[in-house]
């Protein structure tokens, strides 16, 4: 594994690879705290004011 | 089996276990699939290493169409049968789809920056993509932009639907206008035939994208539940105070 | 036959109320200075002015024509007229029409009469300056028929231009792919040339389903 890894630091296109790897963590990662955090304030406000 | 969900407690029951199996199986997929993607996949003859980032970038056109679609079939039965969260879905589904759409936009800018030597292209995919997101961000802008939700429900239903019949229409001008203004090229690897050690990791990563789809939407609409609840419910103490 | 007598009072109404609120005046401003300006900003290269030249006509009418559409149904809104127009015995569908031809009649017409100065300014040949117009007035049918159903699903919202801008967009983009491009080989093919047939497409599909569009949003705009 550390060979493959290597080899593909080394290529010429990891500067365009790491970044989209990045971004797609980013995006599911956001996309999920947003999600739980607009969750639970609405399931907070149902609670109190319902 | 959909006027099955249209009843909202039912929803909400099914979503209370559906929601964190679904995410639980997104978070196995990836924590799967980015791996395999990013390491034991082998790199493409021609392409080299940046194949790589075809695992990130066609899942998310897939989904991003998908998503789009799947908001037309709900806007569809919100108009036309009157389906109780038909337009609960649709839109809790359109910021996902969006992201997707953006996500794959990127995704693809820098996949072409290795191939093409360009940041941008204005081939029939990236620029149908890039007009999907407007699509999306329109879509979104609308629900918005109006008060009454019972209204901007129907209006942004019928947005989407108009959406949904030029998103083909645009495609077709952007591939005529290129077949227009240069030969025909490949522009990707995908001319030839994917082998069975990209196709699967690829398979797998199209089915997490899905079940991370399945729980932000499962979530999105569980909180628009809840929103309108607590909506009611403040109006039904004005009303009596 | 009092349904098209009630439409065409529609289409003459329209048309003297745009005439009567400075009619073209303002898109017709935006197009002489946008083609002034973008000119001025490229450099007096003949050639890149000849290249640019068709596109940037297109893009000025599209915007243009997207400047009078916030107006459209905002006015018959506030006054209530819209509501009234569900009891004439005319569908929808066919009055939304009607606005739409008498915009067209009356900004239309003159915006394509202005790009013929223009053509020529951008180095387009005479002889092509006709079938540009031309292209540019079938295009302009395309515009304000997805612009009437922008119109229509903004119709409520306070300062809906921008908002009308961004759901017409996407609509606009085939029309304007198809007539830059059959605009640019105007010079050689005239009204022959590739994509004026789909642009012609584009516009049946904006003058037919534009109003059927706008229509069902203006049904939930009302009561």
């Amino acid at each position: 594994m550390n060979t493959a890894l290597s080899e593909m630091m080394g290529s010429e296109h990891w500067p365009y690879i790491w970044p989209c790897y990045v971004l797609a963590i980013a995006v599911f990662a956001g996309l999920a705290v947003r999600a739980a955090m607009k969750l639970d304030h609405w399931k907070k406000r149902a609670r109190d004011d319902g | 089996m959909f006027a099955w969900f249209a009843n909202p407690d039912r929803f909400m029951r099914l979503s209370a276990w559906a929601l964190p199996i679904a995410a639980a199986i997104a978070v196995l997929l990836f924590s799967i699939g980015l791996p395999w993607s990013f390491l034991f996949a082998p790199a493409d003859f021609r392409q080299g290493e940046s194949v790589r980032i075809m695992f990130i970038h066609v899942p998310a056109a897939w989904w991003a169409m998908g998503i789009y679609v799947f908001m037309g079939v709900a806007s569809l039965m919100g108009l036309v049968w009157k389906h109780a969260l038909a337009d609960v879905a649709a839109r809790a589904a359109a910021p996902i789809g969006a992201a997707y759409a953006a996500l794959c936009l990127i995704t693809g800018s820098f996949w072409g920056a290795t191939t093409w030597g360009t940041w941008w292209e204005w081939d029939a995919r990236l620029t149908s993509m890039l007009v999907l997101f407007l699509t999306y961000l329109g879509y979104i802008a609308l629900w918005a932009a109006i008060e009454d939700e019972q209204r901007a429900a129907r209006l942004t239903a019928i947005l989407c639907l108009g959406g949904l019949l030029n998103i083909p229409i645009v495609h077709f001008s952007v591939d005529w206008w290129n077949s227009l203004h240069q030969p025909a090229s490949i522009l990707r690897s995908g001319g030839s035939a994917m082998d069975a050690s990209m196709m699967q990791p690829l398979f797998l990563m199209a089915f997490a994208y899905l079940f991370a789809f399945i729980a932000l939407l499962f979530a999105g609409m569980r909180t628009h539940v809840y929103r309108r609840r607590a909506l009611a419910a403040a109006l039904r103490r004005a009303r009596a105070t | 036959m009092t349904m098209w007598r009630t439409v065409s009072a529609v289409f003459r109404r329209d048309l003297r109320l745009a005439w009567a609120g400075g009619g073209a005046a303002a898109p017709l401003g935006f197009f002489a200075c946008a083609t002034t300006l973008v000119p001025l900003a490229v450099g007096p290269d003949l050639k890149t002015l000849a290249l640019i030249g068709p596109p940037l006509l297109w893009v000025t009418v599209a915007l243009a024509a997207l400047m009078i559409l916030e107006r459209l149904f905002q006015a018959d809104l506030e006054d209530g007229s819209l509501d009234q127009l569900h009891l004439v015995d005319a569908p929808l569908e066919f009055i939304v029409a009607a606005k739409g031809a008498a915009l067209w009649t009356a900004i239309g017409l003159p915006l394509a009469l202005a790009s013929l100065p223009a053509a020529l300014a951008l180095q387009t040949p005479p002889h092509a300056t006709i079938p540009v117009a031309i292209g540019l007035l079938i295009g302009l049918a395309a515009f304000i028929g997805f612009g009437l159903f922008g119109a229509a699903l903004a119709a409520g919202v306070r300062r809906g231009g921008v908002l009308i801008a961004i759901l017409v967009l996407p609509f606009f983009a085939p029309p304007i792919i198809f007539g830059a491009a059959a605009a640019s080989k105007a010079a050689s093919e005239g009204l022959g040339a590739p994509g004026f047939l789909l642009l012609c497409g584009c516009a049946l599909a904006g003058v037919a389903l534009g109003p059927i569009g706008a229509a069902a949003a203006l049904r939930q705009q009302t009561g």
